[in-house]
This record gives structure tokens, sequence and C-alpha cells, in this order.
């Protein structure tokens, strides 16, 4: 089912902020909030994961507070079973800082379709915590701590 | 985001809107489309939210542009994007976009406390509260917010906020 809106003609990319006045788009129906938030909670469980394995203060306290975004996403009712983010080979932080990217793609998804308020909410805060956790493991592996004013997982790990 | 003081000062070359006259303009339907009745309330609300957005934008660039914090170069330019960003959802709606920030006298207490602040610890510290205010300011916003693009960019503006507060706290701790 589709629908266009006045709107939707003029709709702006996220994060590029480029008005695409008079190119006409369609909207599809969004699929039901569970589903939009499963990706977020594959990628929090990855990561939880991820940072247990990693281990020190920075893993244990980062594997934790993933833990929390599960425990999160579940009470919003965040489906069970989407495709697992796969971690590339490499030091552990430097594959936690892939999965992060791979989990802020999936938050702001569904930020921007998720109906109920108080889960449109949770996917920016969960957003946002991890665009911290980027800076936190670029300033570990010696990097450049900030590299786009529009953190949401597409500019290079 | 914090309150803002109320601006005294006239639109600065005719681009500078002030919040009231947001407001009226979101109330008359500014944007002059066909639209339903309960449409265009709902895009004045998001229109608001996106002046009041880019006002917090604008007064960030000013904030940082002034205070000159260690390792804070990159804020400014981004914060300058932000604006940007959200001025082009602004935009299709059809509302017109505020100007830049030009001086101290209306930035929200949290902002003008970056620049009162005495010394580099004080200074940082009150850039952290700054930081905060405005992320929340994004957060108590996006209910009034309908386009999902739109919704994103705040989303994302909200993140990079994320950033730039524990960049500062990165920086404090040495």
């Amino acid at each position: 089912m589709t629908r266009t809106t006045r709107r939707g003609l003029l709709a702006a990319g996220a994060g590029a902020g480029l008005a695409l006045a008079g190119c006409g788009s369609q909207e599809e129906e969004p699929p039901p909030d569970a589903e939009l938030l499963a990706p977020s909670l594959a990628a929090a469980l990855a990561l939880a994961d991820a940072y247990e394995n990693a281990g020190g203060r920075l893993g244990e306290a980062l594997a934790a507070r993933e833990r929390e975004h599960a425990e999160r996403l579940r009470e919003a009712g965040a489906g069970e079973g989407a495709p697992v983010p796969e971690a590339p080979d490499g030091p552990p932080l430097q594959a936690a800082l892939a999965l992060e990217q791979a989990a802020m793609r999936a938050h702001v998804h569904a930020a921007g379709l998720v109906r109920a308020p108080a889960a449109r909410a949770l996917g920016a805060e969960l957003l946002a915590d991890a665009a911290r956790h980027t800076v936190q493991l670029r300033e570990r592996l010696g990097r450049e701590a900030l590299t786009t004013a529009f953190p949401d997982g597409r500019d290079d790990a | 985001m914090p309150e803002r003081r109320t601006r005294s000062e006239p639109p600065v070359g005719g681009a500078r809107l002030t919040r009231r006259a947001a407001l009226a303009a979101a109330a008359a339907g500014a944007a002059g489309l066909p639209v339903a009745a309960p449409a265009r309330a709902r895009g004045a609300s998001e229109g608001e939210a996106l002046t009041e957005l880019i006002r917090a934008e604008e007064d960030a660039v000013f904030v940082y542009s002034e205070a000159r914090l260690q390792g804070t170069a990159a804020l400014a330019p981004q914060d300058t994007q932000h604006a940007k960003a959200l001025a082009s959802h602004l935009e299709a709606l059809g509302m017109p976009v505020p100007g830049p920030t030009r001086g101290r006298d209306d930035l929200a207490p949290e902002a003008l406390a970056v620049l009162e602040a005495t010394g580099d610890r004080e200074r940082r510290k009150a850039a952290m509260d700054y930081e905060r205010s405005l992320i929340a300011g994004c957060l108590q916003r996006l209910p009034r917010l309908e386009e999902p693009n739109t919704v994103r960019t705040v989303a994302t503006v909200m993140a990079s906020h994320a950033q730039h507060l524990v960049l500062h706290e990165l920086i404090s701790r040495g």
C-alpha cells in the first residue's frame, strides 16, 4: 500500500538536508513498530557480545549499556529474530565500531518510521548513545573523534 | 533545549525571523498551500519546532565561535551544518528560516553560561551542560515532527550533540 503526500514530494534527505522539491516520491506504509525495532534489538545483542569479548573497563561498561538497550527495546515491543549484523574480522574494538555503525543505521531508520511516540524517542536515544560510543571507540583507536555532523552510521567507521 | 529570552531586535536583513513572527506566520498558514486545516495545524507545530531548533543551532555556532575552547574547532562548523539541514525541512514547509545569532543578548542561560564561565575548567563544564540542554531540546521536539526524514535529521542532530558532549568529557579527563 502506498500513498503520496504533499510533503513527501518535498521530502528532504535525512542528514544531508537536501530538499528534493519537484522529485516525486512515494511513501510505502511502514511495517509495524515491532518489526521496525527488530534490527535495533539484533544490533544491541550483537554489540553486547562484542563488548564482552573485548573486555576491559570500556568493554564491560559498554556491554552493560547494550544489554540495557536490548531490555528497553524488548519493553518497547521489538521483535526477535532480525538478521544479526556481522562484525568484521580484526581487533575487537574495531569490530565493535563497525557494529555500532550498523546499530546506528538501524536506529535512525526505525526512528523515522515507528508510530508510537515512545518508540520514536527510544530510537533517537539509542542513536545518540551509539554515536557517543563511536567517539569513545575512535578515541581508543587513535582516530579522529568527530567524522560527520550527522552520525547515522553511514560515515566511514 | 533551553527556553530563549524574547528577542527584541528587528529582523536582520529581512532574514531573521522573530519567534513571535514565526508562530504568527505558521498560524496564518504562511506556506500558502491548499492544505486542509488540520494538516496546516500539524505543519505549524512542526515548523515551530524546527524554527526553535534552528535558533538553538545558530546560537551554538555563535557560542563555540566565541568560546574558543581547546579541541572544539569542529563544533561550530558542525552546528552550522545542523542549522542548514534543519532549514531545508523548514523551507519545505514554506516557512521563513531564522538567520544567524549576532550577539549575546538573546542567548539562553545555558548558552550564555559557556561564554561567561571563567577559566578552562568552568567553561568546559558549562559547555557540557549546554550540550545536555541541546540534546534535551531535540528529544522534546521529536513528538511534534511528522515527516520521517525530518525526524531522522533531528535524531542525527541530537546524536551529534551527544558526540560533542562526550568529546568535552574526554578532553576534560585529559
